[in-house]
This record gives C-alpha cells, structure tokens and sequence, in this order.
C-alpha cells in the first residue's frame, strides 16, 4: 500500500465505457477515484469532509469532481439511509452523553435527566447509534482523560446534558467531535444546543392561570436558575405582563440559593405585601416551605408548577417535554456525525421545545370574583 | 400521525409500512398493491377499494423519495434529475417587487445548503400576481415537490392553505401564518439583548427600540421581549417605552414618527431593524450620531457604511430550514410535527461610526 496521503487503499480503474464516442450523463464515485487515483472509498469521505483524509487530499479530489460535475445523488442517500434504519445494528457509531458530577441539586430523586436520556437513546437507537453515559468533574473524569478515552474508543458525537452555571466550559478537542448541548446555554464553546422552551413554558402558565380565573400571578424562582436559563422565566413573565392592566402586574420573587433556608419567612411577606392569588415557580421544594410557613393550597394561595414531574399528575403547571429535548437533541448529532460536521460552528443555533399545561388541584378554577379575593386578604 | 413521545417511549424506531405489509394483510401480491396503489385500470375497483382501505388503516404512505428513485430506474437512467424543494416567498415578486437584501442572504443559504445535499431549491412566489394556493398545490403536485420552505411570509400579504399532512414543511420567521411547524429565525429576543448591553458599555443612557409591527408579528414578539426583559434591569428614568410602527410605514412616515418619538423621551440611540435606519433618521433632519446615535438590528451586505448594530447569521438560517425539510423528507415524516420545535441563529455585535463610545 501507498504511503502517498490520500492512497489508503489501491485505486481501482473506472468502468469500461459503454459506447465508444457516448459522453457519460453522469459520473460516480469510482470516475472521481480513477482520475484521482485512489480509491472510491477515500472519494466517499474526502467529499463529506472526513477528518481522516488529509485536507490537501479533500481538495485535490474535490477539485477532480468538480471538473467532472459530480453531485451526490440524494436519492441513493435516502436508499441508504431507509436500508440503515431496517438494520440497526449494522452501523453502531458510538456517541457519548457526558453529564456533570455536580449537578446533583437538579438530579437528586428527579425526574429530569432520566428522561432526557431516555429520549436520546430512543432517537440514537433508531438512527444506529450506541449511547454511553460519561461522568466528568470531581471524582470523576477530567476532560483531558474523558478525550483520551472518547478517542480511543472511536467516539466523535458528543452529547453535553445538564452542567451548573460554576462551570463555564469544558475543554476537548472540539475539532474531533461532533457535539450539541442540551441545556447548558451558558457552558463554552458556543455549540449547537437544545433545550426546553422556559419562556414559552412561562409565558403558557401566565396565559392559563389567567383564563382559570387568577389576576395576581406572582413568579417565584432562584437566582441562579434564572442565570443558568438565560431569565427566560422571568422574560415570559414580564411579555405577559406587558399585556394587562397595571394592577396585574406582580414583580417576581427571585431569591438566592443561601435564602432558601428563609424562604418560609419570604414567600408569605411576598405574598401579602402584592396580593398575590396564585405562585408559579419551578421549584417543588416550595411544597414544603408552604407546609412550613403554614400555608394551604389552594385555600390561601393556588400554586402551578413550572415543570410538572410525572410523578405529580395532580398538580396544575407546565410539563415540559425532556425526553423530547434528548430525542431532539440527538437527532441533530446524528445529522452532524452523519456528514462530519465537527467542531465548533460558525454560529450557534439553539433549537427550542415547547411544554403543554396539565389542569391541577393546586390551582382550580376561580369563581369570578378577583376582587372580592383581594378584599379579603 | 405517530406520536413521537410514544414511538420513543417504545424504545423502538418506528418502522414505516411498507407494501409487502399492505401485501400481508390483503393476501394480494406486492405488484397488486403497488398498481392499485397508484389507481391502475388493470385492478378491479373494488380491489383497489379494499387495499386502499387497508393501507390507509395501516398507514402506508408513499415515500416519495423512493418513487422518484424506481421512476427513474424503469426509464433505464440511474441518476434522476436533482428532486426539489420548494421556497415559498409572498412579498410580492410578481408585482415587481424587488427581493431585500436580507431575504436574499437567506435564500442564498438555501440555496447553498439545498445543493450540499443533492436538492434543487425551486423559488415560487405566492400572491396577486403569483401563486394561489390552488395554482401552487398544483405545480407543487404535477412536480413531485413534497419538501416545502415558508421563507419570511410578510404579515398582511398573501398566504397559502396547502394540505399540509402532505408535505414536509419548516418555516422561515413567518409566526403568523399557517401551519404550525418547526420554525427557524435568527435570535431577535438575543439579539435586543446583545444591542442593548453592548449600547449600554458604549455610554449611551436612553436607548429606543424602533420595530415594525409586521417584524414583532413574524417573530413572535421576540424584540420585545428582549426589549422588556433589558428595561426591567434599569432604572424608570433612563426607560424609553419601545416604539412599534404600523404595518406599511414608508421611510418617509417613519422617519416623522421617530424624530417626534426621540424628541419626546430623548432617547440617545435607536435601535432599529430596518438597515435604512441611518437615512431615514437623517431624512427627518436629525443628525447622526450628533443629534441622536443609531443602530441596525439586522445589518447584512450590501451595508451602508458605518453602521453600527447586530449581524445575523442569515445564510444558515436559511440552510437550517432545508436541513430540517430534508431530514423529515428523508424518513418520510411528512405532516406538521406533534411539537413543533423552534430554531434561533445567533448573532454578532459590530461597531460602527454611527454609535460612537460616548464622552
């Protein structure tokens, strides 16, 4: 074999013309690999850009099909693709779903992240992918070692769930991998991201808590979850509020994370001083500071969650689709390994699911009379 | 339609029916099928009948890759010409309307992307002078054209009622209109953002936000979002209350409603997504950026020189749409998604002469 860059396997002569004098309506990979002289199969990736073949390589073959006014047929790509998806297990590209040893607070006896991955196995599953969890950060993997390791083992997708605002970016050799976010806006590099739609999900709770009959809606979140979204809780609120009456408007409670401990003191000093007739938040926790400041649902103040878990179905709120977003997510990737798209691109996209309202007993529907509520207070 | 919660609850990919299962459960051959399938004199009509029945109860659809393949395999050729999508515009290009700038960045895009992956992006106009929906199901028909782009449909121009379960659709901004599909745009709530900070770190103190109310319609209000979420962050002396100008505004109307608006809450900068913004200020007899600074929110080529204000990627807003027609025309998912989804660009800052850091 050839050490020549480029001569991975021996160039094949092209196909014997048909009819001498009969120009060739079309051209096909193995022409491209004749002229070039290499093999069809080094035409095949340099024409999707694969990193194994070297750039000058890509461009000299690119250059040979461009003379040749090769195209790929989408139509034999479609063929396939359909004849991958009846073989699955045929092609197993390896993608990692790398999670953050710390970020505990969101995961712990929580619904979220199983779910997220339940949705991203499902999609990598149908599109011939094998899904392997990864755990960085004290204790676990560094990323130098987790680069190590993806490399070895031949893995270039990449899946970043859920990493809390302290961390601000993981360094791997970007340009190996194809890769998307799944949440983690604020983490560097700027990688294509997939997320749920909090301002949407915000946005839909005030509109519905509304035709339910509420008039004094009052957002109650943490600080750093509004950092980590982007305010995007808080955004959805004020739009909303942009659109009624001044003596709708309740400025939202957002607190710090050290406060939590007095969160039974400030809610209910929130609540009296603006009136409020129905909390939303995405915290469940709040359920129990509601029992300790002596509060009840919905007698003295109705309460939607902004992120219903399933195991709740008898609380009002938003369920928001997580194992969409890891379906979605992983979708994108397996476009992206599919035609090598690696590194880090030009500009971001962030791709946004919606979530739909669940009715609840937490927030039933109230009598007309919002006035004579406030009265009471 | 198949739910896609349940298919990936299921844990399996759903497999599409396929003739030979319409064959197993009629107990005809698969040649049988595939004639009556396509309304064959050469089948009874009550055998026709009854396999449609079934293939419609078992969800057969055709996949129209596949048939333009073994079309062209029959006429002895291997390669079909290149199959196309569809890249729906209704601004008016009939009645010589000429294409904006940015729409052209965005159908370029397309365009580039489109071939990428082997398709032809076929332009078609919608309105007065163009299409109806009656003329554009037609030729979207009699070409094969399931694979549809609704790129930037204008507010109060004319629009389309396609039987949508039949195409695989992504829209271009376009939030007002029908039907309810993935959506792809640059980030304009980021991009308010992004203009405000980087205004704000200039020195300017009373910043106006200047945008048509067809833009906020398109984009779903997203500009004020943005708008409202920067306002709250700053103290109620230094808010400007955003100004949203009524649809068919000209430069001229325009300019008056912002000198007046500018004047009245002495705002010291205008942030404005119409890349004309410069002139129409200046056409009011306010001077730039002496009398008041000003910013584009949407700056694409050709640029007027000096202009400062956000740039947004709209070549690969216009490839995201294809992308995503592609992938639902590959696995044959065609039909308005259960959740639609939304897809934002983002954009970069550039400075310019007509913002200048302030003293």
């Amino acid at each position: 074999m050839s050490k020549a860059p480029g001569k991975t396997a021996r160039p094949r002569p092209a196909a014997p013309e048909r009819a001498a004098g009969a120009p060739k309506q079309y051209y096909t990979l193995a022409d491209i690999a004749a002229k070039a002289e290499v093999h069809a199969t080094t035409v095949s990736l340099a024409l999707r850009d694969h990193p194994s073949i070297p750039p000058a390589t890509r461009a000299r073959i690119r250059a040979v099909a461009k003379e040749f006014g090769y195209q790929r047929d989408p139509l034999l790509d479609a063929l396939n693709f359909h004849r991958a998806q009846r073989h699955p297990h045929a092609r197993r590209a390896s993608t990692a779903f790398v999670v953050h040893a710390g970020t505990t607070r969101l995961f712990s006896g929580n619904h979220y992240q199983p779910l997220v991955y339940a949705g991203a196995k499902a999609a990598a599953e149908a599109h011939g992918h094998s899904l392997e969890i990864f755990v960085v950060g004290q204790g676990h993997l560094a990323p130098a070692r987790l680069n190590t390791i993806l490399t070895a083992r031949g893995v270039t997708g990449v899946l970043l769930s859920t990493f809390e605002i302290d961390i601000e970016q993981l360094d791997l050799d970007w340009n190996q991998f194809c890769a998307v976010k799944i949440e983690c806006l604020h983490l560097a590099p700027n990688l294509d991201a997939v997320s749920n739609d909090q301002l949407q999900v915000a946005r839909l709770a005030m509109r519905r808590l509304r035709a339910l009959g509420y008039r004094r809606i009052g957002l109650a979140t943490a600080r750093e979850d509004q950092t980590r979204l982007g305010e995007s809780f808080g955004m959805g609120v004020l739009v909303e509020q942009a659109s009624l009456p001044e003596n709708e408007c309740v400025p939202p409670l957002i607190f710090s994370l050290a406060e939590v401990p007095i969160l039974h003191r400030l809610i209910p000093e929130w609540m009296r001083a603006n009136h409020v007739d129905v909390i939303i938040s995405n915290w469940n926790e709040l359920f129990d500071v509601f029992a300790t400041a002596h509060i009840k649902l919905p007698d003295d103040v109705a309460f939607a969650l902004l992120d219903v878990p399933p195991s709740m179905p008898h609380i009002a709120g938003v369920v928001q689709n997580h194992r969409l977003v890891g379906q979605r997510a992983m979708e994108q990737l397996a476009i992206m390994t599919d035609s090598y798209q690696r590194g880090v691109p030009e500009a971001q996209s962030v791709t946004y699911i919606p979530g739909y309202w669940q009715d609840g007993v937490t927030a039933p529907k109230k009598l007309r009379s919002g006035v004579a509520a406030l009265e009471a207070l | 339609m198949k739910d896609p919660l349940e298919a990936a609850a299921q844990g399996a990919p759903a497999r599409r029916p396929t003739l030979k299962d319409v064959a197993r459960e009629t107990g005809f051959h698969i040649t049988t099928i595939s004639l009556a399938l396509r309304g064959h004199s050469s089948i009874p009509v009550h055998t026709r009948e009854k396999i449609e029945a079934v293939a419609q109860q078992i969800g057969y659809q055709r996949n129209p890759v596949f048939h333009a393949l073994s079309r062209f395999r029959q006429q002895g050729r291997v390669r079909a010409p290149a199959p196309r999508i569809a890249y729906v515009e209704n601004y008016g290009a009939g009645s010589g309307i000429v294409r904006q700038p940015h729409l052209q960045v965005m159908l370029e895009g397309a365009e580039r992307q489109a071939e990428l992956l082997g398709y032809q992006l076929e332009v078609l106009a919608v309105g007065e002078d163009d299409h109806d929906t009656r003329s554009l199901s037609h030729h979207l028909r009699d070409n094969h054209i399931t694979g549809v782009v609704l790129a930037a449909f204008q507010p109060g121009f004319a629009e389309v009622a396609l039987n949508w379960d039949d195409y695989a659709v992504a829209k271009i901004h376009s939030r007002h209109a029908e039907p309810n599909v993935t959506v792809v745009a640059n980030d304009q709530l980021r991009e308010v953002r992004m203009a405000f900070r980087q205004l704000t770190a200039l020195g300017y103190q009373r910043i106006g936000l200047a945008v048509g109310r067809a833009d906020e319609d398109t984009s779903g209000h997203r500009h004020a979002a943005g708008y409202l979420m920067e306002l709250a962050s700053i103290p109620p002396e230094r808010q400007v209350p955003p100004l949203f100008f009524p649809y068919n505004t000209n430069g001229e109307m325009l300019g008056g409603m912002i000198a007046r608006w500018v004047k009245r809450h002495q705002a010291d900068v205008v942030l404005c997504n119409w890349i004309s913004i410069r002139g129409i200020i200046e056409g009011a007899g306010l001077r730039v950026p002496q009398d008041v600074a000003c910013a584009c929110l949407c700056l694409c080529d050709p640029m007027p020189a000096g202009l400062a204000g956000v740039r947004p990627h709209l070549h690969l807003v216009g490839a995201r749409a294809v992308s995503i027609v592609v992938t639902q025309l590959k696995s044959g998912q065609l039909g308005p998604a259960e959740v639609p989804s939304s897809i934002y660009v983002q954009s970069t800052w550039q400075d310019g002469s007509s913002a200048p850091r302030r003293a």
